[in-house]
């Protein structure tokens, strides 16, 4: 499921805040799968999800006394974390890796169905150009407004509007191209 | 007209459309299903499941926030004189043991325990990209200093070792390739930066378990000469 964006108690923060290194691996523990999760599905590449992984967590504790608490504490984490993953975007090296790992198979006891449907969707995605992807998930997954789509990106809202138009397109033509193959529906009840 | 997938998109997540756009989905089966099947691929985006990060990865962030703490510190001159003072102490303490008992390689400790003192994170910022290199050079040639790593190493350590080390060889990796990858100067220096970020990082977790190695061993002996 899409992470959601965990709650933290304001005492766990001011700890951390005070170099508290236990309050540091609770932020840790309660936001990494949330950064992680945001990273292989917006860059596939799980070197590069461990890279954000890890600077994202690097900046969050070590610029603590940055946030200023207008918004919820993992908000402030997830923009870290999807700046980080744009400026690999940005980066000629992952226009090169692009679609260069596999997703990985997550694991799940759902039925055969599913796991296929899913595993067609998770192919997909990963077919997407690099900010298609980064599009389609920050909107329709992590609540992006086209406007905060633009912002972050450096682009306009027509823009957002346009690559989210052409992710749906192209996710239809690729998970189509899987039922003909596989004859297994993907985006019915089963998904 | 005929509505575009934008227009099924806004319909979709709620946003205003034309009154024209919305009689034409209302009036068109083939336009109400391909609505369902947006709707219906977003929920399949929703609920694709996360992922659990690697199990190494705190270690190597912890070192690198632990590094960043040491930096600051350098940064206003404290580290400089705390430093200074225990490494001297700690370098008299490792050199006596080590040739007394440990073959390690000779006389490499000088530059082991100058190397994080002297290596902070103001110089990188305004490092030339010849600097970088011959940083991650010195770092190196420290790290070759340090010898082989203590024979009783902590499970965390090891990871942490193993972690930056990884991320390390991974730089190499780009590194190597970097005429390949098409890899822009910027992008170059910006390795050989993190390079030296990590290089330093692993210095200093190489140097802790050294010192946690020399002080057993310091430990045991008094209890030796105690009997």
């Amino acid at each position: 499921m899409a992470t959601p964006i965990p709650e933290i108690d304001a005492s766990v923060i001011a700890a951390a805040r005070a170099g508290d290194s236990r309050a540091h691996g609770e932020l840790y523990e309660r936001f990494a799968p949330l950064v992680y999760t945001l990273a292989r599905r917006m860059l596939v590449s799980q070197a590069l999800a461990e890279d954000v992984l890890q600077e994202t967590f690097v900046e969050v504790l070590t610029k603590l006394d940055s946030f200023r608490g207008d918004a919820g504490f993992g908000y402030w984490v997830r923009r870290i974390a999807v700046n980080k993953c744009l400026m690999h975007l940005r980066s000629s090296w992952v226009a090169k890796r692009s679609g260069e790992e596999p997703p990985e198979q997550a694991v799940s006891d759902d039925g055969a169905a599913r796991l296929e449907s899913r595993a067609a969707l998770e192919g997909a995605l990963a077919e997407l150009s690099p900010v298609t992807r980064a599009v389609v998930w920050l909107h329709d997954v992590e609540g992006y407004t086209h406007r905060e789509i633009a912002e972050t990106m450096g682009k306009t809202t027509s823009f957002s509007k346009s690559q989210l138009a052409r992710a749906h397109e192209r996710l239809r033509e690729l998970l189509g191209r899987h039922v003909a193959d596989n004859g297994v529906e993907l985006c019915a009840p089963v998904l | 007209m005929r509505p575009s997938t934008v227009d099924l998109l806004r319909i979709r997540d709620g946003e205003p459309v034309d009154v024209a756009v919305r009689e034409a989905v209302e009036a068109d089966s083939a336009l109400q299903g391909e609505l369902r099947r947006l709707t219906d691929l977003r929920r399949g985006l929703e609920a694709l499941p996360s992922f659990e990060p690697p199990p190494t990865a705190w270690a190597a962030i912890e070192a690198r926030v632990s590094q960043h703490r040491v930096d600051v510190h350098g940064a206003r001159g404290h580290w400089l004189l705390r430093g200074g003072l225990a490494a001297g102490v700690a370098v008299a303490a490792l050199v006596y043991l080590l040739q007394s008992q440990a073959p390690l390689p000779e006389e490499p400790q000088a530059t082991v325990v100058a190397a994080p003192t002297s290596q902070g994170a103001p110089a990188f910022g305004t490092a030339t990209y010849a600097s970088l290199v011959e940083q991650s050079a010195e770092l190196e040639r420290a790290l070759d200093g340090l010898g082989r790593q203590s024979r009783v190493v902590r499970a965390g350590t090891m990871a942490t070792v193993a972690s930056l080390e990884g991320r390390i060889d991974a730089i190499d990796t780009r590194l190597t390739f970097a005429r390949q990858l098409g890899l822009e100067n910027a992008a170059v220096a910006s390795l050989h930066r993190q390079r030296v970020e990590l290089m330093n990082a692993l210095l200093q977790v190489r140097y802790a378990d050294q010192m946690r190695y020399v002080d057993a061993v310091s430990e045991s002996d008094l209890r030796r000469f105690a009997y």
